[in-house]
Formats: C-alpha cells, sequence, structure tokens
C-alpha cells in the first residue's frame, strides 16, 4: 500500500488533471467570497431599515413630549405666602396634558425656587423647606391602529440646579436599541410681593447624549 | 525540480488528460464568472435598497403636508415595568408624515 502511495506521489501523469482541479477549487474559494460578502451587504441594507424605523419613532415620541411639555409654559403657577404648609394652587392644568404627568415634580420646583428665593428672609422664616424627592417617570407611547410605528419608552426626569432660577427636564426615548435624548431647559420666576411663582419652558430643547443610532437587529 | 522535469519533457499529456482538464478549467470558469455575477447583481440591489431608503427618509422627514392622522395613546410604566393597559393616562392627536408602506413620522397636530 505504501509503495502504491509512494508510486502516486512520484508519477508525473496527471499533472494538468491536478493544475485543473486546483484552479477549480481556488475559483470556487475566489467566488464563494464575493459571493458572501455581496450577501452580507445586502443584509446590512435589509438591517438600515429597520434602524430607521426605530430612529424615526424615537425621534417622532420624543418630539411630541417635547411639544407638549413646552405647552406647560406660563400655564403653571403657584402662590405662596410665609405660613404655606401645603395648600398651594396652581392654574391651567389641563388634564389631558403631558405636564399634568409630572405635576408633582414641577410643583416641587416652584417650592424649590421660592424657598431658595426666601431663604434667610425674617417675614418667610416659617416658609417650610421642600422635602419632594425628584423621580423618574417612565411611560410607553403607542400609536393607535397603526403598526408601522413600534412602541416607545419614554423616560421623562425633572432636575432643578438648586439656585430657584430654573433646571432641565431631560426626556430619553427609546425603541429597541435606539436611544435618543433631548434636554429642555425650564425657568422659574418669583415675586415676592404677590407670593407668585411662575414655571417657564421657552429654550429650544437640546439633543444630548445618550444618543445611539445601532440595532442589534 | 518535478515541474521543471515535467515542463521540459517532450511527452505530451493524453487525449482524456486534456479533455478532463479543459472540461474542468470551463467548469471552474463558469463557477467563478457565476458567482462574481451573483455578487454583482446584490450589490447593484443593495444600493437601490439603500436608495429608495434615504428617499423615504428625506421624504418622511421634509414631507409638508400630512399624510393621514392619528392618535398617540400614553401609558404609565407600572412598578413591575409593564405599561398600565387599563387606560392611557393622555391621548394626544397627531400628524402622519410619510406614504402608505414607506418610512413615517408623527408630529403634534397642527393648529389651523
Amino acid at each position: 500500500m505504501t509503495a502504491e502511495v509512494k508510486r502516486k506521489f512520484n508519477s508525473r501523469r496527471g499533472a494538468s488533471v491536478v493544475l485543473a482541479l486546483f484552479l477549480l477549487l481556488v475559483c470556487t474559494f475566489a467566488g464563494t467570497a464575493a459571493l458572501t460578502a455581496a450577501r452580507a451587504n445586502v443584509g446590512r441594507h435589509a438591517g438600515a431599515r429597520d434602524v430607521q424605523e426605530k430612529y424615526l419613532s424615537a425621534t417622532s415620541a420624543a418630539r411630541l413630549m417635547i411639544d407638549e411639555l413646552q405647552k406647560a409654559n406660563g400655564k403653571i403657577s403657584g402662590t405662596f405666602d410665609p405660613t404655606l404648609t401645603d395648600n398651594i394652587e396652581f392654574g391651567g392644568l389641563d388634564t389631558n396634558s403631558v405636564y399634568k404627568l409630572i405635576a408633582d415634580d414641577i410643583k416641587a420646583v416652584l417650592h424649590n425656587a421660592v424657598y431658595e428665593k426666601v431663604k434667610g428672609d425674617a417675614d418667610w422664616s416659617g416658609f417650610p423647606k421642600p422635602t419632594h424627592t425628584f423621580e423618574e417617570h417612565e411611560f410607553e407611547l403607542r400609536v393607535d391602529g397603526d403598526d408601522s410605528f413600534e412602541n416607545v419608552r419614554i423616560t421623562i426626569s425633572v432636575g432643578d440646579t438648586g439656585d430657584g432660577n430654573g433646571g432641565n427636564i431631560e426626556v430619553t426615548s427609546k425603541c429597541g436599541d435606539y436611544v435618543y435624548m433631548f434636554v429642555m431647559p425650564y425657568n422659574t420666576s418669583f415675586n415676592k410681593d404677590t407670593g407668585k411663582c411662575t414655571f417657564s419652558a421657552t429654550a429650544t430643547p437640546e439633543i444630548r447624549p445618550p444618543y445611539k443610532g445601532e440595532s442589534t437587529s | 525540480m518535478k515541474l521543471i522535469n515535467k515542463i521540459r519533457s517532450r511527452r505530451g499529456e493524453t487525449l482524456v488528460e486534456m479533455l478532463v482538464s479543459i472540461t474542468l478549467l470551463v467548469l471552474a470558469m463558469s463557477i467563478l464568472a457565476a458567482m462574481l455575477s451573483a455578487a454583482y447583481n446584490s450589490d447593484v440591489s443593495a444600493r437601490k435598497m439603500d436608495d429608495k431608503l434615504r428617499e423615504e427618509l428625506s421624504a418622511a422627514e421634509e414631507a409638508s403636508s400630512a399624510e393621514s392622522t392619528g392618535t398617540v395613546s400614553i401609558y404609565s410604566i407600572k412598578p413591575d415595568g409593564k405599561p398600565d393597559e387599563s387606560a392611557p393616562d393622555v391621548q394626544i392627536d397627531v400628524d402622519v408624515y410619510g406614504g402608505a408602506g414607506a418610512l413615517r413620522i408623527y408630529k403634534p397636530k397642527s393648529t389651523p
């Protein structure tokens, strides 16, 4: 058997067939590589549509929420007095509004703002220190009866700068692996004579990190 | 060394060997050509897909008139991480931009 194999190896016959077979192998490999690369490219482009749908759903939802939150501009105000306990009155709070969903936070923002402005004032010495803790509010947005838009998770968090002048409302929109974040600055103004503190959100929202436009699909 | 000897050899190949070799060469070239052609076609279709996607995206983002209207419902998320399905907290009317089957966006309903 070994002698037969040795003879085959040393034989000079059939070299052209071997070379042709080798070329066939090379051509098959080269063709397969080109085809695999092309197929992967098509797959990537097909996945891009899914990413764009998520991107549009996430940005539409975030912009809608920001637009709705901006409607709170000038509509929310509280009238405070030095003996305030828990009877804050708020005007213009639309029952079907997004800012209604974070009303407690906005009330706390006004309370904080007043507290910061009257701190150290003898007339307001009895004004209670705010105790509210700001927490994230999470929602799901659905376009009724339209499956072409994916459901989007929205997180709203309200924060203030601690100086009584305002702060930021962060709106994070998440659709699949797509995350989009808007930051909307707001201001508070307080008139000590009338005791009126007003919430305003006139500044243009900014897009901030985290921003991720990728999909694992 | 064997290859050099083979090249210098005056002995030719048999007719069967040559026919088999030529057949294999033709087969190899055919396979390569077919695969390259398929790869090219895939590339062309990927480009078309990409162009269509970009057109749809810019059409949706730059659309000035709404194609249809809809309602967005907002549900609070319960502590277990699931939306409270009992009733939406807020419902907002929206304008939908972009044609059916294409990429679409929605914006708050414009007031007339």
